[in-house]
């Protein structure tokens, strides 16, 4: 078996607020072999972004809190180290690229200053001018003349800000990147140039990633690996082809359902029924039973372990746990 | 018929705010302890009203107003729980007493600066262009004026008293409302449900009346509570310079216009006229704040 | 830049009008007949007219207003009706003291107000937030001149560590300016905390803020470079006014330490019932807020480069298109 950069090992993250306790991420198993990239999809409110900012410990408390597991990267639990020495890996091994350009910039410095300061806190022994240097060949190969450089994030489009925040997350060469959602705040055509440009990027250096997304189609052509996460599980797990083929869960099936496809005549799509569950108030047992065509007894009480059904791919069904019948399930729905 | 339904749409939805509102509000501890302590307040002030006009302000003019110089200075003991003044006057009985002037005054002064302000306010947000402009400007003018400064102009003006002490107070807060309400009516203005009036033939005064005042009111109370202790603040500064409330009349500002010096001679004329002003102020911000974390949650840090 | 700042001069022109009008008109409809003060009750009619005439009292507002206007151009406040004195000399031998006191108070606002409403956001939810909160509303709530008793009461009369009143000269100064600025400075002190609090936890529910945790820069290094960086401009601007308003409101501090200052002599001079002074005094006063107003605008562009890019742009023809959209 291939080296994983990084095992998540039944993470639980939890918000404690007044109005009760958000339980986010629900034991949560993940590991992202080195060198390759695993897309995370979930609808939004899934825990996916909780997860991201677990893996950097970037869960504030209060409200949020890691309670439970572990995070190993090159099997160094992350959750045992001091603030100080996760200072270190933030950003040099480990970074991430966030949702929303136009807000995870700071307005008040420059955009040079942005990426070099990641550069000086990483690298010892530099000067500010190595460190402009370096900032600067860094905002070429994004692609962002760096004569900009002292300009500020207002004076700059949502692509050229996500290339900037691109450039922030690859200043260091990290061994993993984890990218929340990269191109869901840009339009359309902007999205295509930012993922070409993170997957040049990436095949350059070897960067391992984490691709969060609720895009399938962003998911196949950028990673082998996807997870789908649903209320703060991940239900399934494999490779792309395998999930994309052969999808298991329910829920899956249900979100291959729910895009068009051009290759395919369908009259109309099928939307999943109803919502997601309130995180603060999650029901009982399966958490997706109440919008499950299949849901039976015992989904409603007992939580299905995570079986392997193939090499590698495994789901978090009773469908699949033997304590269901599948056959039935199949015969009551058609 | 529509414009009925609207209106009690606009009802409903300022109850629930409301009702949400006070719930929330109930859970903050201190903002209930002021409100208590407030309710008390006033209810002292309005009996000490009531109590005046039944005796024809006998007990007024006697305990309150009344000097007895052989008792000067005397300390707080159990007779007197706040001690006498430099004119031998009881001090709980002058503070109690002075709350007139010192809240229901400003509360006066308020409510004039929030009317008149509100008017000017929601004129010139819902008309716009020119009306705006020259509103605007002549509110930043007062704007342009440092407050306290305006106040004693104006009192220098028309000499003290408590008519020309409560214009004075008052000005001063009339762009500050006519800014809040201008802000307000000139967000929602463009709003479906202003547009659905104006479709059904509402007049400019109805809309301006049944459909954008109850939607600014949440901004406006917190402003009212914070401008009252403002007012109390400046009243009390007024009156220490001596150009505000004069004595023998007990407003607390001006019961320590004379204590500055009689500083050696007793503390507790210095101390408790200070006290309760202080006090005072603090339960109103503490209930504006707690109003506008309850009003408006998201603001809340 | 600078065209965006003598713009804004330009700017300031009918503002003053407007205040000058304000502060002349409340002022001259004021109630009295300045020639009686000036002539004495027994002066004859004749003589009464005449001082009268010599005044300008017999001319409307208007034509008195400009007459006023032309001389304060050219640095004629006129004369006091009590003491036959210039008023610009005075008041410009008044001032500096103003100066000097509400820049001590300003300084110990912020010196106190700044530090522990970082403190405090940073430590949210500690008792550490608790206590300074509690602190900062007594302190908004707090009457300064109650408060200058207090510390005269405690410091000079119990302790004796610090005169009570009077304004020292050379190294007598410090000393006497200590109680004044901290009365002044006390409130101030407050307002600023509060701000500093809440726009630098406004700032840490940021974006950026993880962006720049997600770097691996240090945590002090964030709590200043992007936190405090981006929480300044609504402390600029609340320090901006808070200074204004020591400079235009010190009069109650000033009266209770027998500061020698511009605000004090005011309020004596309203007590004289002399006119002349309190409205030069006044006009003083309210042309040096709106110059510390503008000053303040002018500081936020050297904060947020974004507001310097709309002055830029404001220099420009749009300039008065934007006023007017306003």
């Amino acid at each position: 078996m291939e080296k994983n950069i990084l095992e998540v090992k039944d993470l639980v993250v939890r918000y404690e607020t007044e109005d009760g306790i958000v339980r986010a991420v629900n034991s949560v198993n993940l590991s992202i072999g080195q060198g390759a990239a695993v897309g995370l999809v979930g609808e939004t409110g899934a825990g996916k972004t909780t997860l991201a900012k677990s893996i950097l410990r970037l869960i504030q408390w209060p409200p949020g809190r890691i309670a439970e597991g572990e995070i190993l990267y090159n099997g160094l639990d992350l959750l045992s180290l001091s603030e100080e020495e996760m200072c270190k890996i933030r950003g040099n091994d480990i970074s991430m690229i966030f949702q929303d350009p136009m807000t995870a910039l700071n307005p008040v410095l420059t955009v040079g200053k942005q990426i070099s300061e990641v550069i000086s806190a990483h690298e010892q022994n530099i000067t500010q001018e190595e460190a402009d240097e370096k900032m600067r060949q860094i905002l070429a190969t994004v692609g962002i003349d760096p004569k900009r450089a002292e300009e500020y994030p207002h004076q700059f489009s949502g692509g050229m800000k996500q290339r900037v925040v691109i450039a922030i997350a690859l200043a260091c060469n990290p061994n993993l990147l984890i990218a929340d959602e990269p191109t869901t705040a840009l339009d359309v055509t902007i999205q295509a140039q930012v993922l070409d440009l993170i997957r040049q990027l990436r095949d350059q250096l070897g960067t391992s990633m984490l691709l969060i997304t609720h895009d399938l189609g962003v998911v196949a052509q950028n990673c082998e690996y996807v997870a789908i996460m649903y209320a703060g599980e991940i239900i399934e797990y494999g490779k792309i082809h395998d999930v994309f083929k052969n999808s298991l869960h329910p829920y899956t099936v249900g979100l291959f359902e729910s895009i068009p496809k051009l290759n395919e005549e369908v009259d109309r799509l099928h939307p999943i029924d109803g919502l997601m569950p309130d995180p603060a108030n999650l029901p009982k047992g399966c958490k997706f039973h109440p919008r499950c065509r299949y849901a039976e007894a015992i989904c409603r009480e007992e939580e299905p372990e995570m079986v392997e059904i193939e090499e590698g791919h495994t789901v978090c069904c009773h469908r699949y746990t033997g304590k269901c019948g599948l056959a039935e399930g199949d015969k009551a729905n058609g | 018929m529509e414009e009925k339904s609207l209106q009690s749409n606009a009802a409903v939805k300022s109850r629930s705010l409301f009702a949400d509102a006070w719930r929330r509000f109930k859970k903050n501890k201190m903002a209930v302890v002021s409100l208590i302590f407030l309710l008390l307040l006033t209810l002292v002030g309005i009996s000490t009203l009531i109590i005046d006009a039944v005796t024809d302000e006998r007990i007024y003019n006697t305990l309150v107003i009344n000097q007895d110089l052989t008792q000067r200075f005397v300390p707080p003991n159990s007779e007197h729980i706040l001690g006498l003044d430099e004119f031998g006057r009881d001090i709980l009985l002058r503070i109690i007493w002075g709350t007139r002037y010192s809240l229901f005054m400003s509360v006066a002064a308020i409510m004039a600066a929030g009317f008149i302000g509100t008017m000017i306010g929601a004129a010139a947000g819902y008309y716009g262009g020119k009306v705006d402009n020259v509103i605007m400007r002549c509110m930043d003018i007062i704007l342009s004026l440092p407050y306290m400064l305006l106040a004693i102009a104006i009192v220098a003006a028309l000499g003290p008293g408590l008519v020309n002490v409560l214009i004075s107070i008052a000005i001063g807060y009339v762009p500050e409302f006519a800014r809040i309400t201008r802000a307000s009516v000139m967000t929602i203005r463009e709003r479906e449900f202003i547009e659905a009036a104006r479709a059904v033939g509402a007049s400019d005064k109805k809309i301006i009346f049944s459909q954008m005042l109850p939607n600014i009111t949440a901004p406006l109370i917190v402003e009212v509570t914070m401008a009252i202790a403002g007012a109390i603040l400046s009243i009390a500064g007024l009156s220490f310079l001596g150009l505000g409330i004069q004595p023998p009349l007990p407003e607390w500002g001006a019961m320590l216009t004379n204590a500055r010096g009689y500083i050696r001679d007793a503390w507790h004329i210095t101390v408790f006229p200070g006290l309760i002003i202080l006090i005072t102020i603090l339960a109103l911000n503490i209930i504006g704040d707690g109003l506008r974390d309850a009003l408006d949650p998201k603001l809340k840090d | 830049m600078h065209k965006y700042i003598i713009k804004r001069l330009l700017m300031m022109i009918p503002v003053l009008i407007g205040v000058t009008f304000l502060v002349f008109f409340i002022l001259a409809i004021s109630p009295g007949d300045p020639t009686r003060m000036i002539l004495g009750q027994q002066a004859s009619q004749e003589s009464i007219e005449a001082m009268r005439e010599e005044l300008g009292l017999n001319d409307n507002l208007f034509v008195r207003y400009f007459d006023y206007i032309v001389g304060a151009l050219h640095g004629d406040l006129g004369t006091s009706w009590k003491t036959q004195l210039e008023v610009l000399p005075q008041i410009l031998g008044y001032f500096p003291n103003t100066v000097i006191l509400s820049t001590s108070g300003i300084t110990v606002a912020i010196c106190i107000g700044v530090p522990i409403g970082i403190l405090s956001a940073k430590k949210q939810y500690t008792w550490i937030d608790n206590v300074t909160r509690v602190l900062g509303l007594v302190g908004v709530a707090m009457p300064s001149f109650w408060l200058g008793l207090l510390l005269v009461m405690l410091f000079s009369l119990h302790l004796g560590w610090f005169p009570p009143s009077g304004m020292g000269q050379g190294i007598e100064l410090l000393p006497s300016l200590v109680l004044p600025a901290l009365t002044l400075g006390t409130s101030c002190a407050a307002s600023i905390m509060r701000m500093t609090r809440s726009s630098m936890l406004e700032a840490m529910r940021q974006d950026y803020i993880d962006t720049a945790r997600s770097k691996g820069l240090k945590e002090r290094y964030i709590t200043r470079y992007h936190m405090f960086k981006n929480a300044l401009i609504p402390i600029v601007t609340v320090t901006g006014l808070q200074f204004g308003m020591l400079l235009g409101g010190s009069a109650l501090t000033e009266t209770i330490f027998s500061w020698p200052g511009l605000g004090r002599f005011m309020i004596e001079s309203i007590k004289a019932k002399d006119m002349p002074m309190v409205l030069g005094s006044a006009l003083f006063l309210a042309i040096m807020y709106s110059v510390v107003n503008l000053l303040v605008d002018i500081l936020y562009a050297y904060v947020d480069p974004r507001i310097k890019a709309q002055y830029r742009s404001m220099g420009g023809k749009k300039r008065g298109r934007k006023i007017f959209a306003k």
